[in-house]
């Protein structure tokens, strides 16, 4: 175990110095940044505590390191890797708990480390070959495989559009929306292989246009529940839903355009970056748009004519 | 026909195909034979647009790119997408409509399970599936009969008659130099990043005697076995 995360230090230091980040740099400016990135977050974004903890989820389930699943599980005893497994959810939740602590949002903290735990489990999980149907057969690819992957937040995000009913609390249903597209938006946060831009007949322009068009289908698609029971118990106030309908639209589009505008290195780093930031500001979306729209087709030209 | 003339590819300052310069027909099925690192897998990569290089490939019938069926020596299925869906998406990206699936899996797949979960010839076969659907006028497969069964070779060699036969530009790559002599009417010897040898079926063992020549007895000998 001791030589397994010897080895993870130095795998680390390698990719922070292939990024052109020396590693005791990285180490000081990270905790910094992170600090910076969570205050402004609360300062900034409505509904913070309760979007912190999905954030955290998203960002462990992301960063996890179950490509090494079956290596580790060849190499270690059953004890050891559950261990394995479980220590390093716990260290990539650990400065999320941290500051949890210092914002003295004590049951949050429970919840990130808890689900933190509970993901390594589920991590065995993902692997069940049981085929979940979606909705989306027509046009396979980001969406079947993201909501396979995810179904389990849209239950808890129709469940919250129903609890914002039974509570009398609007927000709680807009923030149902939000999760949705926010989930969505990460299902274009890895770029493909190459083959599958490759194999489509289409020119870089179709090709964005396609992409974008099934995102925007399916994201509203699967917020018409929510925007449906909001319609009926608040119909005064569905004007703000619908304004976070399309900001949610615009956040998916832009993500659609990144992961495309990004495709050499750090790709999934930038992304993250970017979106953090439109949190904060969405009005930056408008500038940014056009220009991830300008970058993604002038990197598919190499592959689509 | 494709035509390509003066190909030069380079990786990081070393030269990996130089001076290709071939043809290929409809109706003609190449074979691309050489050692592991030739330059098969790259020169099929150039054909098909994946890579950059020098020099010119012209096809006379449109973006060539639009048309070719590509069969990578190791297909890469993304997670969570079945073999029914996988199809779908492939015959979408050509524009092409998928029409009873279950009909044109010809190799008795299990289309409604996760292609990632299919074995080394599974997969294979699910590719070829793919590229068969999207009505390709040319077919570049790298590697078509490893991993799979006898059985589903056998198919394959008809399918590939039957490609030939309906005037489709095949070309292929293969260890396996009986199959090639079935399938094949010319055969193409790569080494270090040039064309040694163009043969067609007449000449075709002595490309294998000249790969034999090539230093493989004294290599094994180096073993001291």
């Amino acid at each position: 175990m001791k030589l397994y995360y010897t080895l993870l230090f130095r795998r680390i230091n390698r990719h922070l110095k292939e990024l052109g980040i020396e590693p005791i740099i990285a180490y000081v400016a990270i905790p910094c940044f992170m600090y910076w990135g969570s205050s402004s977050f609360f300062e900034k974004v409505m509904y913070a505590n309760y979007l912190y903890p999905l954030l955290v989820v998203f960002f462990v389930a992301t960063i996890s390191f179950s490509k090494h699943d079956d290596f580790l599980k060849q190499q270690f005893s059953n004890l050891i890797y559950r261990g394995i497994n479980v220590l390093n959810n716990v260290f990539l939740v650990l400065p999320f708990l941290f500051f949890l602590v210092y914002k003295q949002l004590y049951a949050e903290s429970i919840l990130v480390l808890l689900l933190g735990v509970i993901l390594s489990f589920l991590k065995k999980l993902s692997k069940v070959n049981f085929v979940l149907p979606t909705p989306f057969y027509r046009w396979p690819h980001e969406f079947i495989v993201g909501f396979r992957k995810t179904f389990w937040v849209f239950l808890l995000s129709y469940g919250v559009s129903v609890i914002s009913i039974l509570v009398d609390n609007f927000n709680l249903g807009v923030f149902g929306i939000v999760s949705i597209f926010f989930i969505c938006s990460l299902y274009y946060s890895n770029l493909e292989p190459q083959f599958y831009i490759w194999v489509h007949a289409m020119t870089p322009e179709e090709f964005l246009k396609n992409k974008i068009t099934i995102a925007i289908r399916y994201s509203i698609l699967l917020t018409i529940p929510i925007v449906s029971i909001l319609a009926i118990f608040y119909f005064d106030q569905i004007y703000i839903a619908l304004m976070f309908e399309v900001l949610g639209v615009l956040y998916v589009v832009m993500y659609i355009l990144m992961k495309y505008a990004f495709n050499s290195l750090g790709n999934a780093m930038f992304q993250g970056i970017i979106g953090v930031l439109c949190l904060f500001f969405p009005p930056a979306m408008f500038l940014l748009i056009p220009y991830f729209y300008y970058k993604a087709k002038s990197n598919l030209t190499t592959l689509l004519k | 026909m494709i035509k390509i003339d003066s190909l030069y590819k380079s990786y990081d300052n070393k030269e990996v195909l130089q001076n290709i310069n071939l043809s290929f027909k409809p109706g003609e099925i190449h074979g691309v034979v050489g050692e592991n690192g030739a330059g098969k897998t790259t020169l099929f990569r150039c054909i098909s647009g994946m890579n950059s290089f020098k020099g010119k490939i012209n096809y006379n019938k449109g973006v060539i790119k639009n048309v070719i069926g590509f069969l990578p020596t190791n297909p890469y299925f993304l997670s969570k997408i079945t073999g029914k869906e996988y199809l779908q998406l492939v015959c979408n990206a050509r524009k092409i409509k998928l029409t009873d699936s279950k009909e044109k899996n010809i190799f008795d797949l299990p289309l409604n399970k996760y292609a990632e979960t299919y074995s080394t010839g599974m997969k294979k076969k699910l590719a070829l599936t793919g590229i068969l659907l999207q009505n390709n006028a040319i077919f570049i497969l790298d590697e078509p009969f490893n991993g799979v069964d006898v059985h589903s070779n056998i198919v394959i060699n008809q399918v590939l008659l039957k490609l030939k036969e309906l005037n489709k530009i095949v070309i292929l790559s293969s260890h396996i130099f009986s199959t090639l002599h079935e399938t094949c009417d010319y055969l193409h010897y790569l080494k270090e990043g040039r064309i040694k040898k163009s043969v067609d079926k007449t000449d075709f063992d002595s490309v294998e005697q000249e790969m034999k020549a090539s230093g493989i007895e004294a290599r094994i000998d180096r073993l001291n076995l």
